[in-house]
């Protein structure tokens, strides 16, 4: 689901339903846009978050768009210092900012990723967790991927999307 | 204005600003002003109770609106389980809203200055945007708490009479006046 509306768009629905003029000074927001995933139905109990995948999932799907972090923060609106922590620190939780905005940009499922960086806690036998731990398991890290890091990368995107 | 991050499901980190940041800003509040505890309705809403009651229905939708690094707003939907009251579409279904709330800072009722207004204009824009999502044309129910009705009204809900234990107004928007608050845009 998306909600993308102009920011005057914005300001004449905060005017109505407060009845007054807008201080455009305290209001929000400039632009929303929220990505929605399938309810995927995933249980919510049992905190096993694979300690790295998030990371290194992000840090992967840079690679594959052929983006330094400096360029991935800049495009996709994130805090450089949170994006280097969050690709080198495997037990940094990023903020649900972060998340989301990194998750509309690669185009993969936001409550996925949610879950995958530990705000949501996943079943440790859910699809998604297996998948992380496999992901997390696989090939170290070198400049440009290799076909099984390639391959490796898809096959986990896949099973974030879900069936 | 500024930008916002609406988030589709409430998380650990939102229910920690509820505990953390919502409640002792409004227990302040409460503490300093006898005529607020009296008209302030809402402070009572545990959302953590809330989060985990309708976790596991499956037709539960969550949001959160973000900034400024804290949780601005809240939501819980439903998207199965209620059907509409309004003569015209009566027994239809609709995204029904369990729950919405601002941070009590962004409150004119509770402060002097309110930081951020629009929260749950926006909020309800997301749960209307998720009816026609869900091929309901737009149609959204909701029980106002009294201090919110004539927002309802401005949104252009209908106000229908009262439902539920204490009855509170039930609010119905129509596929008319969901097409008006979109817009054309």
């Amino acid at each position: 689901m998306t909600l993308k509306k102009t920011r005057s768009w914005f300001e004449a629905l905060i005017a109505r339903a407060e009845g007054v003029p807008v201080d455009v000074r305290a209001t929000v927001p400039a632009e929303h846009e929220l990505h929605v995933s399938p309810n995927a139905g995933f249980p919510s109990f049992v905190p096993g978050v694979v300690h790295g995948a998030f990371g290194k999932f992000i840090q992967m799907m840079r690679r594959k768009n052929r983006l330094s972090p400096e360029q991935l923060a800049e495009r996709a609106n994130v805090d450089l210092p949170e994006l280097l922590q969050v690709e080198e620190d495997s037990g940094a939780i990023p903020s649900t900012r972060t998340v989301v905005l990194l998750a509309q940009f690669f185009g993969v499922p936001v409550k996925a990723l949610l879950q995958l960086s530990g705000h949501a806690t996943v079943d440790s036998s859910s699809p998604i967790a297996k998948a992380a731990v496999r992901f997390a398991a696989s090939s170290k890290s070198m400049d440009k991927l290799s076909a099984e890091e390639r391959e490796a990368l898809n096959e986990f995107v896949r099973a974030l999307e879900g069936p | 204005m500024i930008a916002a991050t609406m988030v589709d499901d409430i998380v650990a980190s939102h229910l920690a600003d509820v505990r953390g940041k919502w409640q002792p800003f409004l227990e302040e509040r409460l503490a300093a002003d006898a005529a607020l505890r009296r008209r302030e309705q809402s402070s009572h809403w545990d959302w953590q109770r809330k989060v985990d009651y309708y976790r596991p229905g499956i037709a539960s939708r969550f949001f959160a609106l973000e900034c400024d690094g804290a949780t601005q707003g809240l939501m819980i939907v439903d998207t199965a389980t209620m059907f509409c009251q309004v003569e015209g579409q009566k027994g239809k279904p609709l995204v029904y809203v369990h729950y919405v709330s601002t941070a009590p800072w962004n409150l004119p009722s509770v402060t002097d200055r309110p930081i951020y207004a629009g929260v749950g204009s926006v909020l309800i824009a997301v749960a209307v945007q998720l009816s026609i999502d869900e091929e309901f044309q737009g149609r959204v129910g909701l029980q106002a708490l009294p201090q919110a009705v004539e927002f309802y009204r401005r949104l252009g809900f209908s106000h229908i009479g009262e439902s539920g234990k204490p009855p509170l107004p039930y609010f119905e928007l129509t596929e008319e006046a969901a097409r008006r608050l979109l817009g054309g845009m």
